[in-house]
């Protein structure tokens, strides 16, 4: 067997390992789910370090993975704000929703975000929106998350003779296939579980693939630069080619945003203890500032390659974390970062699924008709099964249609959840002037911006980015009617929690 | 001033500052154009160094940090006391980050070189990046004292004992 081949084989045997692996978490999950709180929120009974590693694997998903690369080889250093941001914005998350949420969550019982936004503003028609403002960012995120895995997919395929010929939709539907069926039997649990594994195969792979990458070049990490240096300074400059205002828009959308994905936040109410929170932060951001070197090393390895000669031009910058594995990395390390970036979409995905069914069958109708569906459970799987699916369409639409990068779609699911929640739940939640009528305009408002400047494709000056606009338009008018117009008196028990 | 006042006051200074940007107008290629040779590659365009741009750019980074170390005051309720105080002394090590970061990026746009990259960026990476641990430690130290006191924990519990007996009253 020639070396090319070994090195594929290699890989496609630790990915198929890893798959295997997350069948059979996905089975002794589906034991242990006897509920729609099993289901939803793991029995609100997870630990620091599954808190910790949930936190981490869900921020760095396939869009981290793939899309992060991408765009350091694409633009240079100006996407690497996006990940400058993680370590305050998950202390912002911690010290905004990390004690409040499980607080909240404890004490109204409740199994989803928008059921906690219900009480909190004491307005099912906040509860709507909310759930709306979720579906429609899982759209975008999940569309991500299968692109990427389909993109990275037939990437692996391409040089083996027999499977050359799977093209991108095939790939696409066969992940959204082992998707479902991962999601379905599971739900959060095998996320979960799936993350720890991930999470510790991440770390360690993390660190090996950026002395891997550091080393490609015979001076180290100060050619890469140079090389790159020579043929345009102002990519390793701080704000890369994209300029000042366009990386402070990303620190500022991925900073503040972080505290609004509904992802990320949701495993806060699921810990087994108010007090988890201490340990759990320290533990997240130390295993995402390690992993996020993948991010950097990567994308500016490929583009000196690139430029050197060394390599052949990518087909598009997504191809460039999945192109250095399959040729620069050792294949037993690539077929566990290969293993890695699968779990890394898997579990991702698994909790937008999650997030996203929950909003369909339990908090849409139990705001418009006040009561829960018979058999929520077996709802709860059809409803993944449906938003997986549509999903899968937007993904491979979107990749036929506009081409669209994996990078900048995840950006539309980010900025999505960032402006219309983050208002309403990291402040709303600690704020007691925080208005229902503030609320719900701070959603609406961020929904209409986001989606116009989606469609109409209307770009702002200097490249400032369009969903850290729609979190700043969301943020002023959320504070301003909640300052300047009438204080309600709150619920004695409502003012207590806020006041914990 | 309370720190919600301060909250809104600062994001409506930055959604100003956007819209001047808007009136101002932003020169073709401010923000990177095709490279020449390679077709998945952006180059660097007009830089975004000088003039009112870099001066606004700057106000903005620095209104951006102290909307963010605001929120970390706001959601650890901290006053003037030793939490409120250490907050402010990072936010203040933040901004003068920031400030040196934008100042070696106007003046070494040719490459001074530090740690194998160009001054601005190295700040960018071994001092904005690493930076907000200080507030990870605080959090972690301070947690039984400013987050979730003894008190704050005799208080949910007596909010859930009232909720019990609600239930089954």
């Amino acid at each position: 067997m020639a070396d090319a081949d070994l090195r594929n084989v290699t890989i496609l045997v630790a990915v198929a390992l890893y798959m295997i692996l997350c069948v059979a978490i996905g089975f002794w999950a589906m034991n242990r789910t006897k509920s729609t709180k099993d289901f939803f929120m793991a029995g609100r009974n997870i630990g620091v370090v599954v808190t910790g590693l949930a936190i981490f694997s869900s921020t760095l998903s396939g869009f981290g993975f793939v899309g992060g690369p991408g765009l350091v080889y694409m633009m240079g250093m100006s996407s690497v704000w996006m990940i400058v941001c993680a370590g305050i914005g998950m202390c912002i998350s911690y010290y905004l929703n990390g004690k409040r949420l499980r607080v909240f969550a404890e004490y109204y019982d409740c199994i989803t975000l928008p059921s906690m936004v219900e009480h909190r503003y004491d307005s099912k028609t906040t509860r709507v929106l909310v759930a709306v403002a979720i579906l429609l960012g899982v759209m975008g995120y999940m569309a991500t998350q299968i692109m990427a895995m389909a993109m990275v997919m037939v990437s692996l395929f391409q040089d083996i003779e027999m499977l050359q010929n799977i093209g991108f939709v095939t790939c696409a539907i066969v992940a959204t296939s082992f998707l479902v069926f991962y999601c379905v039997t599971g739900g959060i649990l095998a996320s979960l579980y799936t993350d720890v594994v991930q999470g510790g195969i991440m770390m360690v792979s993390a660190v090996l693939i950026f002395v891997t990458a550091i080393f490609i070049f015979a001076g180290g990490p100060t050619e890469t630069v140079t090389t790159i240096f020579q043929d345009d300074s102002e990519v390793v400059n701080a704000f890369g080619t994209f300029g000042m205002m366009g990386c402070l828009s990303w620190f500022l959308l991925f900073g503040l945003g972080g505290a609004g994905q509904p992802h990320v936040i949701s495993k806060l109410m699921m810990s087994r203890n108010i007090k988890d929170s201490k340990q759990s932060l320290p533990v997240a951001f130390l295993t995402y500032s390690v992993a996020a070197l993948l991010w950097i090393s990567l994308g500016l390895v490929m583009r000196a390659l690139v430029i050197s000669g060394q390599h052949p031009e990518l087909a598009n910058p997504d191809a460039a974390a999945a192109q250095f594995l399959q040729f620069y990395a050792h294949p037993v390390l690539a077929g566990i970062v290969f293993a890695a970036l699968f779990a890394a979409i898997m579990s991702t995905a698994d909790a937008f699924l999650n997030i996203g069914s929950a909003a369909l069958i339990h908090d849409i109708p139990m705001a418009i008709t006040g009561r829960k569906l018979n058999n929520e459970l077996v709802w709860a799987r059809w409803a993944t099964v449906l938003i997986a699916g549509l999903a899968a369409g937007l993904a491979i639409y979107s990749h036929k249609i506009s081409g669209e990068l994996v990078g900048l779609l995840g950006a539309f699911g980010w900025s999505t959840f960032a402006a219309a929640l983050f208002p309403v739940v990291a402040i709303g939640f600690n704020w007691k002037r925080a208005s229902t009528l503030a609320a719900n305009v701070a959603i609406i408002s961020s929904l209409a911006i986001n989606i116009f400047f989606k469609m109409v494709a209307v770009k702002l000056p200097f490249g400032f980015d369009s969903g850290a606009f729609s979190v700043l338009v969301s943020l002023v008018l959320f504070l301003g009617i909640s300052y300047l117009g009438p204080q309600k008196e709150l619920r004695p028990e409502l003012k207590a929690l806020i006041e914990v | 001033m309370k720190s919600d006042g301060l909250l809104f006051f600062v994001a409506t200074i930055m959604c100003l500052i956007v819209f001047v940007l808007g009136l101002l107008g932003a020169p073709v290629g401010s923000y990177g154009v095709p490279h020449s040779e390679w077709k998945t590659m952006l180059a660097g365009g007009v830089r975004q160094d000088s003039g009112v741009v870099v001066l606004l750019g700057w106000l903005f980074g620095v209104l951006l940090l102290i909307l963010k170390v605001g929120l970390l005051w706001f959601g650890m309720r901290a006053r003037w006391n030793q939490a409120g105080r250490w907050i402010s002394l990072g936010g203040a090590m933040y901004v003068l980050l920031w400030s040196l970061l934008v100042l070696s990026y106007v003046a070494f746009a040719d490459g001074l070189f530090f740690w194998g990259f160009p001054v601005s960026t190295s700040l960018m990476i071994l001092g904005m990046w690493p930076f907000p641990m200080v507030f990870m430690v605080l959090y972690y130290f301070g947690f039984d004292r400013w987050v979730y006191t003894k008190e704050d924990q005799l208080k949910f519990e007596n909010l859930l004992e009232q909720r019990e007996g609600k239930d089954h009253g």
